[in-house]
């Protein structure tokens, strides 16, 4: 699914990462739930709903988070932040980001090189509470 | 394009699904939530043509509590476990097992059917259910049958699955929620593969206690078990029956620890599930 995302649709905000299932770069909701699109066959996704980081963007769900994002230099590389903002919108959707340990574990699926945790953690966080009720 | 030379069949259904794998099964590999088959898929380990998809099979996907019985449907994922009340208050250590499962992501792509099937030594579901003695049912267009786990997998990514059968439900009898602990040791606490994992229960007839990675397939202490049938768990019989856990696991030496390391962190992760099981903090 993430090659028929990138190469055919030309959504390349899902990243290839280890390709493996472990680091999440590549992350999309399916049916509203997150999954590492790497492990899902593109045969396996019709008639499914499948939601990008672009489709979160265009459909006006990122506006707290892409500013706190912005707002906390939560991004160096920039690799893995779709997938990190796909993931913690559904964390802060799913009333998962209240807490710290809470969010931690909701986010234990993606994995950022640059170790820029603190401040991802930090923008989710700032995100969650300022949008109150809706990420 | 990579996988051209495979043929991806996908059934909307149970009938449709098992005459597929009537046709197709002596060449077929079966994907559910892919989180295995499409690791093999891209390392070129697939040999197989044809890939019967059973995703879109929505009658299997269940978990449904009756006569004693706790049935997970083989779509079940483990996001829908650690979701299930019944899981929680009938199979505590099976939740503790399910939130262990890679990440959010992969839990909800992930079955425990499919984590049987793929019959890993390290796979987090299958110490609790040893321990649990479930069974699981296999469905091909020519009949059903049931078979305990235990005598299901015969070793790495081996079970006596035929070609035409189709996994459809993983069972098990209702335990109560107190009394059972999964613990786990991996080289860092997400996303980890165990390096070794313990699942004790006291159940109404005695102790069961299963290892995870330190053998072919999950391994029971059976004397630790009898140990503490004849002792009871006390303060007291916490370290030998530990220590006879460890007696009992024959690991390996590979790239997550050593045969040694191994030994010593089964002998201090059964401590802690009996300590946990003594003193009340399953499920915490």
């Amino acid at each position: 699914m993430l090659r028929l995302l990138r190469e055919d649709a030309g959504l390349t905000g899902a990243k290839p990462g280890c390709e493996a299932g472990e680091c999440g770069a590549c992350t999309v909701l399916l049916d509203g739930q997150p999954v590492t699109s790497c492990l899902v066959l593109a045969g396996q996704v019709d008639g499914s709903e499948v939601m990008t980081v672009e489709g979160l963007e265009r459909h006006g769900k990122l506006k707290h988070l892409k500013h706190a994002f912005a707002d906390e230099g939560a991004v160096q590389c920039g690799y893995c932040i779709p997938g990190f903002v796909v993931m913690s919108y559904a964390a802060i959707r799913d009333g998962k980001a209240s807490d710290i340990d809470g969010l931690k574990k909701a986010l234990e699926g993606n994995i950022c090189r640059c170790g820029g945790y603190p401040k991802i953690l930090a923008a989710v966080t700032a995100s969650a509470e300022s949008g109150k009720g809706g990420p | 394009m990579k996988y051209s030379h495979i043929k991806l069949l996908s059934p909307g259904s149970l009938d449709e699904a098992l005459a597929f794998l009537h046709d197709h099964g002596a060449e077929a590999r079966i994907i559910s939530g892919g989180t295995d088959l499409s690791v093999y898929l891209k390392d070129d380990l697939v040999k197989e043509s044809v890939i019967v998809d059973i995703s879109k099979v929505k009658e299997l996907r269940y978990i449904q509590e009756a006569d004693g019985m706790v049935k997970l449907g083989a779509r079940t994922t483990f996001s829908d476990c650690l979701g299930s009340h019944a899981v929680w208050r009938k199979a505590t250590f099976l939740n503790e097992a399910a939130r262990e499962v890679g990440s959010t992501q992969i839990r909800n792509l992930a079955t425990v059917a499919g984590n049987v099937c793929n019959a890993s030594p390290a796979a987090d579901s299958l110490p609790p259910l040893y321990a649990l003695e479930a069974s699981v049912t296999l469905r091909s267009s020519l009949g059903e049958r049931e078979v305990r786990l235990d005598e299901f997998i015969l070793g790495p990514r081996k079970t006596r699955r035929s070609a035409d059968e189709l996994v459809t439900e993983v069972k098990f009898p209702a335990v109560d929620g107190h009394g059972n602990r999964f613990r786990k040791l991996g080289l860092r606490a997400s996303q980890a593969i165990s390096v070794v994992s313990v699942a004790a229960l006291s159940a109404v007839d005695g102790w069961r206690i299963a290892m995870g990675a330190v053998g072919p397939t999950v391994v029971r202490a059976a004397d630790a078990e009898e140990y503490l049938d004849r002792n009871g768990l006390t303060q007291a019989s916490l370290k030998a029956a530990s220590e006879l856990v460890a007696r009992a696991a024959k690991p390996i030496t590979d790239v997550r620890g050593t045969a040694e390391y191994r030994k010593r962190a089964i002998e201090a992760l059964a401590y802690q599930c009996l300590y946990d099981i003594l003193y009340g903090q399953e499920g915490t």
